[in-house]
């Protein structure tokens, strides 16, 4: 009886732990979720991820970003040089083309590589920026 | 392939100060090289890398050099302090224009009969003006290659007749050199994020100016940076810095005096040289000093002891 005792207080303490353990878990992933939920619906807005060839030291970043930043209904122009990447947010009314973003690389002296279009992400920044 | 004649020397010429050759004819070619080059790459030569379109970049730079050597009793000692600044414009992503106004002071130290004197020289120097354009460039995401040839012509913007105490001071102490002068050459350019090599090739034709000729020059050099830090790269646009570590190999055809060669000029040189570079989106800080590994100057020609240059270029992109 008093073995059965002990092993019952000794179960209710790991459930009561499971139980706190699973709580706090599952808060983190609604929190999680809820984040990731805000974080997708869109502004809007338009952003192309482009990658520019020949890109390899940070003075050339400079002429790139006033290049891209250039064309018409550009709110915010980012480099990313190690990805050899600039990512170039257009206002929710502008009608951006490949063709425009591909010029104005060559302008700045350098080759557009893939240009990836996709919505820019709520909460993201939004207007001005560096440029 | 150089005459041996002795020169029969303009009356201005003192006997004790015809030997400042290579060193002052060197430097011509140097402020023309050197501040020629804009973009990020090189310090002390020109680059193939691209200027944007409707961008331009603006360097200013300063230039030490002190040459000494002189066998002659004469003993000279020569200092030269240039502020070169050097405009460079994007006509097109392949297309730019440079443009040279160098300020210079020439100073030579000679034992004269009657003891150690001091014969200066300071003012506008030669403006260069010339042209480059890339033939070849190949971009890819982790590398780029450019081949750009350049030319252009150096204006004889410069005094070349302020005087001392014992009258004209010789043609390769003043400021400018007095003619009109035709430059050209290839730049190549191999860039990726870790490092960069550059290399160029250039010839100047020198042209008389009131029976002087300065010996045409022909030069080689070569460029390899390596960027130190970051160690990696993170996001965004980091500052690079660069160690750098150039060539320059410089010869000089002897100078003419009314139609004869002089003995006592040109040579050839080959420096080394080691610097540093730190490189920002907007502005690009560097330092290098050359040291001259071979020198071996025509008969009593002065020999330079080093070079050291500081400079700095700045990115501006222009509303059109």
């Amino acid at each position: 009886m008093r073995m059965r005792t002990k092993f019952r207080r000794t179960d209710h303490l790991i459930v009561m732990r499971v139980t706190r353990i699973l709580t706090i878990a599952a808060l983190v992933l609604v929190a999680g979720g809820l984040r990731t939920q805000a974080q997708t619906q869109s502004t809007g807005a338009r952003e192309a991820v482009v990658t520019v060839k020949g890109m390899q030291c940070p003075f050339c970043a400079y002429g790139i970003k006033k290049h891209l930043a250039k064309i018409p209904g550009v709110r915010k122009v980012e480099v990313d040089l190690g990805k050899n990447q600039a990512i170039v947010e257009f206002a929710p009314d502008a009608k951006p083309t490949d063709e425009q973003i591909q010029r104005a690389v060559h302008d700045a002296g350098f080759t557009a590589g893939k240009i990836e279009w996709r919505s820019t992400p709520k909460g993201s920044g939004g207007t001005g920026g560096r440029q | 392939m150089y005459g041996q004649q002795e020169v029969e020397r303009p009356p201005h010429w003192s006997d004790d100060m015809r030997h400042a050759g290579l060193a002052g004819i060197a430097i011509t070619f140097a402020l023309v090289a050197e501040a020629g080059r804009v973009d990020a790459g090189p310090i002390t030569f020109l680059t193939a890398l691209p200027v944007a379109k409707s961008q331009a970049v603006v360097r200013g730079q300063y230039l030490f050099i002190r040459a000494s050597g002189d066998p002659t009793p004469a003993n000279q000692d020569l200092t030269v302090n240039a502020f070169p600044v050097a405009v460079a414009f994007g006509v097109t992503s392949k297309l730019a224009l440079f443009g040279v106004v160098p300020v210079v002071s020439k100073s030579v130290d000679v034992t004269m009969p009657g003891g150690r004197r001091t014969l200066d020289a300071t003012g506008l120097g030669d403006v260069v003006f010339f042209a480059r354009y890339t033939v070849k460039a190949v971009d890819l995401t982790e590398s780029t290659f450019r081949i750009a040839p350049f030319g252009g012509v150096k204006l004889p913007t410069g005094s070349d007749d302020t005087s001392g105490p014992l009258g004209v001071l010789p043609r390769p102490l003043q400021p400018g050199s007095g003619s009109w002068d035709g430059l050209g050459g290839l730049a190549v350019a191999w860039q990726t994020k870790q490092w960069e090599f550059d290399a160029d090739a250039a010839y100047k034709k020198n042209t008389d100016a009131d029976g002087f000729r300065f010996g045409d020059e022909a030069s080689v050099d070569t460029s390899f940076q390596y960027r130190v830090w970051p160690r990696l790269l993170g996001a965004g646009v980091p500052a690079f810095l660069y160690a750098v570590a150039e060539t320059n190999l410089v010869s000089q055809r002897r100078s003419e005096i009314a139609d004869v060669r002089d003995p006592n000029s040109g040579g050839t040189r080959w420096d080394v040289d080691l610097g540093l570079q730190i490189v920002r989106e907007s502005y690009i800080l560097e330092g290098i000093v050359q040291i001259p590994t071979i020198d071996r100057p025509n008969g009593a020609s002065l020999r330079n002891d080093f070079r050291a240059t500081a400079g700095v270029r700045w990115n501006i992109g222009l509303p059109f």
